[in-house]
């Protein structure tokens, strides 16, 4: 039996993967499996002192690689388990070929990705191209802005997941988040475990292998008879995902007393101009556009924490009646287009009469310092931009770039 | 005159050298502002991490829930711990340091607070960064001879965080970094025997820091 630790909800200052450890713990996981890479690394080290300390029940599956640490989740979640792992970068691109398995055989799984640049060059700071592969992996992926926020979300994810029959990928910021501290409200051990439920393998996934009266297979063949049904039925359930995140949110603010949504929009109603930002440079945007307020420009932000699937007439609702948008990614997609989160937006917005114009800024890469300069300046080439003193070749411009 | 957080977000930037305790330093620091109910931040910067190699950690303490997660550039408070700092500050041509060391003067205001480890006293610390005439306050603290008499080992973090008990005591008390102490130290037996030590040395810290 797993210790209770917290007894009743206490405030810390804790580093975000130390914030995940502890949700770990009090989620009390039966299996999680993972190989370490910077900046998950630490994550698993506190965890795996939990684990010896004899604080919690999980069998914990010191694998040889990233690609046998998901083989390990899966069949641990198909056998009926709750299950997770984390990873970063290169880590996720090594257990990439399962990912699609996941989602496909409707496991709910949870995994933390401890964002970070891929190699080459190589780099162990923070941006979200390692996140941004797995856009059409069929997880599930919400984004976050700091320690806080990504307890939070690993607790919720576990439901989402559950609830969807889907994998969710919790993304929180390498160094930026993950090595940063601050002010994390801990709920009470009994309060988590109360809000998920007890895990039971005979529940948590509808077949579970374990389920020797009722054998099941799977990972069976799908020819052309049947795999365009069986990803028919994947589609379904990713669409109506949406509503079965929106509703663990309303449960999860009904507990913490918290107020997540899909999107968070700040000082939106009335403005003309906005970012479009995810993670942890939500804050120095919303600083930005304070600054600009106090100047009469009449600017906000929206935050998207729910990546996967899109949500987007919430992205339509709250832009629909800006003038202008500049979209912010930490990634570039190399396309000779745009990187997915301007796509995302710009697709949701297409069918408007009327939308606003939008700009793709990328930023962040590598671990770039993000200042509230860097916010402003993309503020003010979008209003350049939006009033025809300034023109662009392409939609994107690389917001940092030392010339 | 002490700070006060009445006036808003408080942001300090450390300078210290990897695997001497800056880290630490201001992880207690930002653990001591939660526990006096305080929203308190530590950003620790990982470039090439090494031990010995210079590192800049920023922090934040605030009544309101601290929004941005950027380097500090104005920094209200500034804190030495790296003593070779205005050594190598002392010895350079025209005040420039070297360019792996960051610059503590960088985006500093006549309000900015300096704490500083180093056996010199504040007139010549003053004197060597410039600040000669200037309004700033300028405090030090020998905390590595402190630490080493106390402690044993060349650990300023705990008399570092007594001289900010004296510039910041509305979110620094000898009281809570004990409790911080308590808990972080206390799972080992070894760690919790060197509380009481740490404790003299925060005292040492808070009695011994002198400004100019």
């Amino acid at each position: 039996m797993a210790v209770e630790l917290i007894k009743e909800r206490k405030t810390v200052a804790m580093t975000g993967n130390q914030a995940i450890a502890e949700a770990m713990r009090q989620i009390n996981y039966d299996v999680v499996a993972a190989y370490p890479i910077s900046p998950q690394t630490e994550l698993m080290g506190f965890f795996a002192e939990y684990l010896a300390n004899g604080l919690v029940d999980t069998e914990f599956v010191t694998v040889e690689s990233e690609h046998s640490a998901m083989s390990a989740i899966i069949g641990a979640a198909a056998s009926g388990a709750r299950a997770m792992t984390a990873t970063a970068a290169q880590g996720l691109l090594y257990m990439y070929e399962n990912l699609p398995i996941a989602s496909n055989w409707r496991l709910p799984i949870t995994m933390v990705l401890v964002n970070r640049a891929l190699s080459a060059p190589l780099n162990i700071h923070c941006d979200h191209s390692d996140a941004m592969t797995a856009r059409d992996s069929g997880w599930l992926q919400l984004f976050t802005e700091n320690s806080q926020e990504a307890y939070h979300s690993l607790i919720m994810a576990v439901k989402i997941a559950e609830k969807a029959l889907l994998p969710v990928i919790v993304n929180m910021e390498g160094y930026i988040v993950s090595h940063t501290i601050g002010n994390v409200n801990l709920f009470a051990d009994a309060e988590v475990r109360d809000w998920l439920g007890e895990s039971d393998w005979r529940t948590t996934v509808p077949h579970p292998l374990l389920d020797t009266d009722h054998p099941v297979t799977y990972g069976a063949t799908a020819l052309p008879d049947y795999y365009t049904e069986l990803k028919y039925q994947q589609h379904v359930a990713t669409w109506s995902a949406k509503d079965v995140v929106k509703e663990v949110l309303r449960e999860f603010n009904e507990l913490a007393g918290t107020d997540y949504a899909l999107v968070e929009p700040y000082k939106l109603e009335d403005a003309d101009f906005a970012i479009v930002v995810m993670g942890s440079t939500a804050g120095v945007a919303r600083t930005a556009a304070d600054i600009l307020r106090e100047r009469g420009v009449k600017a906000g932000v929206l935050k998207v924490r729910l990546f996967r699937p899109f949500p987007v007439d919430e992205i339509v609702e709250n832009l629909k009646h800006l003038k202008a948008v500049a979209v912010l990614d930490r990634h570039d997609s190399m396309n000779g287009l745009a990187s997915p989160l301007f796509q995302d937006i710009a697709a949701s917005l297409y069918h408007l009469p009327e939308r606003p114009m939008l700009h793709d800024f990328v930023y962040g890469l590598g671990g770039r310092e993000v200042t509230v300069e860097d916010m402003l300046k993309a503020f003010n080439r979008l209003i350049n931009l939006y009033t025809g003193k300034e023109t662009r070749s392409s939609f994107v411009d690389y917001l940092q770039v030392r010339e | 005159m002490a700070l006060s957080l009445d006036k808003g977000t408080i942001e300090i930037r450390w300078h210290g050298r990897g695997g001497q305790g800056t880290v630490t330093a201001a992880k207690m620091f930002a653990s001591v502002a939660v526990k006096k109910g305080f929203h308190g931040q530590s950003i620790p910067m990982f470039g090439l991490e090494r031990s010995g190699t210079p590192v800049a950690v920023y922090s934040r303490v605030s009544k309101e829930p601290i929004q941005r997660n950027d380097p500090v550039r104005k920094p209200d408070v500034v804190v030495i711990t790296d003593p070779s700092v205005m050594v190598f500050l002392a010895a350079s041509q025209g005040g420039k340091l070297p360019e792996s060391i960051p610059d503590p003067r960088e985006g500093i205001t006549d309000e900015t607070v300096f704490i500083i480890n180093s056996p010199m006293s504040p007139e010549e610390a003053k004197r060597i960064l410039g600040l000669e005439g200037k309004p700033n306050k300028v405090c030090v603290v020998d905390a590595t001879k402190i630490a080493l008499e106390e402690i044993g080992r060349n650990v300023p973090n705990t008399a570092i965080l007594g001289a900010m008990a004296k510039i910041l005591p509305e979110v620094v008390d000898m009281e809570t970094v004990r409790e911080e102490l308590e808990e972080s130290f206390g799972a080992s037996s070894k760690l919790k025997a060197l509380i009481p030590a740490n404790l003299k040395a925060m005292e040492r810290g808070y009695n011994e820091v002198r400004c100019a």
